[in-house]
């Protein structure tokens, strides 16, 4: 209604890119941003949750040590169940990619802060590395057999042009769906808890006091349902990501 | 110096003993989460809501890709309306692919990529 209190409801308002620190490499805007703040905050923040939790090395674990041991077994038996014991060599990324996520998610939850997976170029930046890594890795390793993954078997010959473009087209249709995936649930999810936080704020303006907890209660089961699809969003990208890289290594199947 | 090093031999062999401990539970772990198919109340929210998004985004974005792709064909050869409507059929038909593909994973696979100890070509050499 006022002037003043229509950008305090604006819940696109938190998504907007600042720029802290600007900088210029040869005509290329590459300043440093709240988004980039936080993506920097995300990655210190998981490498030093694993080098000090590594760094007791106690038969009985420290607290930090548990945290890091457990990340470490859930994404290690996360990558064998899917790529199998020859997909490990792809683990040092998956785990990056896995903590990077999460890390970024749940640093976005606080309030203040900026949740940098709601921004599509980031995810679409790493789904589109992941599947530019994969074709790359299947060609390397299978040569010219991998483009069999378009091509599945026992089809009729009559239909295989329609089931081969079919197929490619699923397969572009991954990074998009990837990216796509994490930014819209992130976005959603943040979105909404700023609508709530206005009804909040507008029923406490019209003068209908006694009903604005209602919607604070509901801010409350929203930021619990947020902090599970943050780490579901995670622990999907990296599965996802699993699935991938088996389809560049067993490309047969 | 000698009980000293006499100790580390012991926390050793005792060492190794949970290692091959800890890995034949894991295994029987493994073995019995593979034969018994219904994971637990709480974590059935979160595998249904996952597999959900998962359906949703994949068919969603092979019809768009597909519609996409025909609309900039057509743009490219003035060809319009016929190469959108052609690629929108094959862009629903990579969507319903990709759930099917989701939905009925292939029974060869689940056997031997599952586990992922099959002896294949891949390992490095050691």
């Amino acid at each position: 209604m006022s002037e003043a209190g229509a950008p305090a409801v604006d819940p696109i308002h938190q998504f907007h890119i600042k720029v802290l620190q600007p900088f210029d490499i040869f005509g290329v805007d590459a300043s440093f941003t709240n988004s980039a703040l936080f993506m920097a905050i995300g990655a210190l923040a998981v490498f030093f949750i694993m080098l000090i939790g590594t760094s007791g090395r106690k038969i009985v674990p420290t607290r930090l040590q548990a945290t890091a041991e457990m990340a470490y077994e859930f994404v290690a038996d996360m990558v064998r169940s899917v790529c199998g014991e020859s997909g490990m060599k792809f683990f040092p990324l998956v785990f990056s990619l896995f903590m990077f996520v999460l890390a970024c998610n749940l640093i976005g939850l606080w309030p203040y802060t900026y949740e940098v997976m709601a921004q599509i170029i980031i995810t679409a930046g790493l789904a589109f590395s992941i599947i530019l890594l994969t074709i790359l890795y299947g060609i390397y390793k299978h040569g010219f057999h991998w483009f069999g993954l378009f091509k599945p078997s026992g089809v009729m010959p009559a239909l295989l042009p329609f089931i081969i473009v079919i197929e490619i087209l699923s397969f572009i249709s991954r990074p998009v769906s990837l990216s796509v995936r994490l930014f819209a649930n992130m976005l959603a999810g943040h979105i909404m808890l700023v609508v709530f936080g206005g009804f909040c704020v507008m029923l406490l303006g019209a003068g209908y006091s006694y009903l604005a907890p209602l919607p604070l209660l509901g801010i409350t089961v929203l930021t619990a349902f947020e902090l599970l699809v943050s780490v579901l969003q995670a622990y999907v990208f990296a599965v996802l990501t699993c699935v991938y890289i088996n389809d560049a290594l067993h490309p047969g199947h | 110096m000698q009980n000293g090093s006499d100790d580390a031999d012991d926390m050793k062999a005792r060492l190794a003993k949970l290692a091959s401990d800890l890995q034949a539970k894991r295994e029987a772990e493994i073995a019995e989460e593979r034969s018994r198919s219904d994971p637990g109340p709480d974590k059935s929210l979160g595998r249904a809501m996952s597999l959900g998004f998962r359906v949703l985004t994949e068919f969603v974005v092979a019809t768009v890709i597909g519609a996409l792709i025909g609309w900039r064909l057509d743009v490219w050869l003035g060809t319009a309306p016929w190469l959108l409507i052609l690629f929108l059929g094959f862009g629903l038909a990579a969507g319903f692919n990709n759930v099917y593909k989701l939905a009925a994973p292939p029974a060869s696979r689940a056997g031997e990529s599952r586990r992922g100890n099959e002896p294949d070509g891949d390992q490095p050499p050691q």
